[in-house]
């Protein structure tokens, strides 16, 4: 589960905003929303691949707390303590989601799993002439390339942070990267043409 | 560096590019911003730079964001109203379920979907108006013109399959014209179905009535068992369950559109009358025999304790506020 390693002073930020919202004031807990928001997003998505479900269960995890504020005893890690909250959430959703359907009976209190990166990037795309392009794109880019840009986008390393980890130079990082991005420019170039071309016809 | 060169996949390996993508820091963002308005020609590869940011990063963007942040917002200022001040929000439940008992067959019911008041009505934004007036601006583009003393509460799922407002107290409303989604606006026991439109809608709690006026276009107005439709210039007050017909100042209303409060040698029951209508509060003249008074003055969007300094100023008056209502004295 990416819990993200939030920096230290981020924790130290998070406890504050957590004793304001304790205390009543809406806005602490707000603050914590936001610095949360899009980790909890990606560990949503890459479960369930269902971007309302996602944003829903988000903001009824947010909910719950504030209704709660008065029982609740400070977390020793919040980010976590919250990941769990959204987790159980979403298992809930699912749940309600497929309770008809006996195949996922046996699962409902299981951990969800997760995605790939790729599995997300194409499972993501509404449109299933996008979604066939980036599934195509995807396959032709290196495992060298689909790295970098998971872990440059993604994860939000910068290049830096990115050559410490992988031990390639910047440069090498920069230039695998560029390439990448020319490849992907161009489906959504073509894609923009035969939009037009059905435009046009 | 040549920005100028750049094309998307340049922007996308920026690393402050990404950050503006990202809103991680208001130094980038400002300079993109500013950059990019100053360059429009390079609009189209920055945004394209900045879809492919997002979507690599699997990423919502800003007013996605934004737009879950207000649903959130609205559930906990909703849960606030409901958690501390149950009794002030208990006329207006009772109001709602003598309303949705009174209307059952009539041309309102079918139009809306029913869960609109129950579960809809639940997450709503919250906009008052103190002693200066607002104006709301709607997701639809409609305007509202929120009067001092008044309350309007915009439901999260205003603008989806309908647009639906509740109001207490008084407010202008310029509509955009849209046959799909309806316009309504629920005030006490009236209810108005509007078709754009301009009108307003006066329904304070110390007034026991409530008034629509119709400035241009056309409402349906409906209360208990009465229903009207109203033409321009017309205006109509609910009255023990009726609606009685009538006509507005249509001078007097323009004036109050454009915020302009006159005082032409006024006399003192004038002076309480205006600040009754362009303040939404009760106002109480202590019985006594009182010098004769001649105000005059001119004020352009004024809070009310600014307009009472400059009366009570000039005329001796005394003038007290309290709970929204107005005590004058000599």
């Amino acid at each position: 589960m990416p819990v993200p390693d939030s920096k230290p002073a981020a924790g130290e930020a998070l406890a504050v905003f957590w004793t304001e919202f304790q205390q009543h004031n809406e806005h602490g807990l707000y603050k914590i929303y936001h610095e949360l928001y899009d980790n909890l997003y990606h560990y949503g998505i890459s479960v369930v691949l269902d971007q309302q479900m996602v944003k829903e269960a988000i903001n009824d995890v947010f909910v719950e707390l504030w209704k709660k504020r008065e029982q609740l005893i400070m977390p020793d890690h919040i980010p976590n303590y919250i990941f769990i909250c959204f987790k159980r959430r979403l298992s809930k959703l699912l749940g309600k989601e497929h309770k008809r359907s006996a195949k996922y009976a046996g699962q409902l209190f299981q951990e969800p799993e997760e995605q790939p990166y790729e599995a997300v990037l194409i499972g993501m795309e509404a449109d299933v002439q996008l979604r066939h392009k980036m599934e195509k794109v995807l396959a032709q880019l290196t495992a060298r390339q689909k790295e970098f840009i998971h872990l440059r986008f993604y994860e939000n390393m910068s290049m830096e942070e990115i050559s410490l980890k992988t031990s390639a130079s910047v440069r090498t990082i920069y230039n695998t990267l560029h390439t990448a991005m020319v490849q992907l420019r161009r489906i959504l170039s073509f894609l923009s043409l035969t939009l037009l071309w059905y435009l046009v016809k | 560096m040549n920005l100028q060169a750049f094309m998307a996949e340049d922007f996308m390996l920026n690393e402050s590019f990404v950050r503006y993508c990202l809103q991680s820091n208001d130094e980038d963002v400002a300079f993109w911003n500013d950059w990019i308005a100053r360059n429009p020609h390079k609009r189209p590869e920055t945004e394209k730079a900045r879809e492919w940011v997002l979507r690599l990063g699997v990423r919502l963007n800003a007013s996605e964001k934004q737009e879950e942040f207000n649903k959130l917002r609205a559930m906990i200022e909703t849960d606030r109203v409901h958690g501390k001040r149950r009794q002030n929000y208990l006329p207006y439940v009772a109001a709602a379920a003598m309303f949705a008992g009174a209307i059952v067959g009539a041309w309102l019911w079918k139009k809306q979907p029913r869960t609109a008041h129950s579960t809809a009505a639940m997450a709503y934004t919250t906009y008052h108006a103190d002693s200066v007036r607002k104006q709301v601006i709607l997701a639809d583009g409609s305007t509202v013109i929120l009067n001092c003393n008044s309350t309007l509460k915009v439901p999260a799922s205003f603008n989806q399959q309908e647009r639906h407002l509740i109001l207490q107290g008084e407010a202008l409303y310029d509509v955009q014209k849209d046959d799909k989604r309806p316009f309504t606006v629920t005030a006490g026991q009236a209810t108005v179905q509007v078709l754009g439109t301009v009108f307003k809608v006066r329904a304070y709690l110390f007034e026991n009535n409530v008034q629509v006026s119709l400035l241009s276009g056309k409402v349906n107005v409906a209360a208990n068992n009465a229903a009207a439709a109203l033409l321009p210039g017309q205006k109509v007050t609910t009255s023990r369950g009726r609606l009685i017909a009538g006509t507005f100042d249509a001078a007097r209303e323009s004036d109050w559109r454009s915020g302009r409060l006159l005082f032409k040698d006024a006399s003192l029951q004038e002076i309480a009358s205006l600040l009754e209508y362009w303040y939404g509060v009760k106002v109480h003249v202590a019985p006594r025999n009182y010098q004769a008074i001649h105000f005059n003055g001119q004020f352009m969007n004024k809070s009310l304790p600014e307009v009472i300094a400059s009366i009570t100023y000039i005329t001796n008056l005394k003038i007290n506020i309290s709970k929204n209502e107005l005590f004058i004295n000599q």
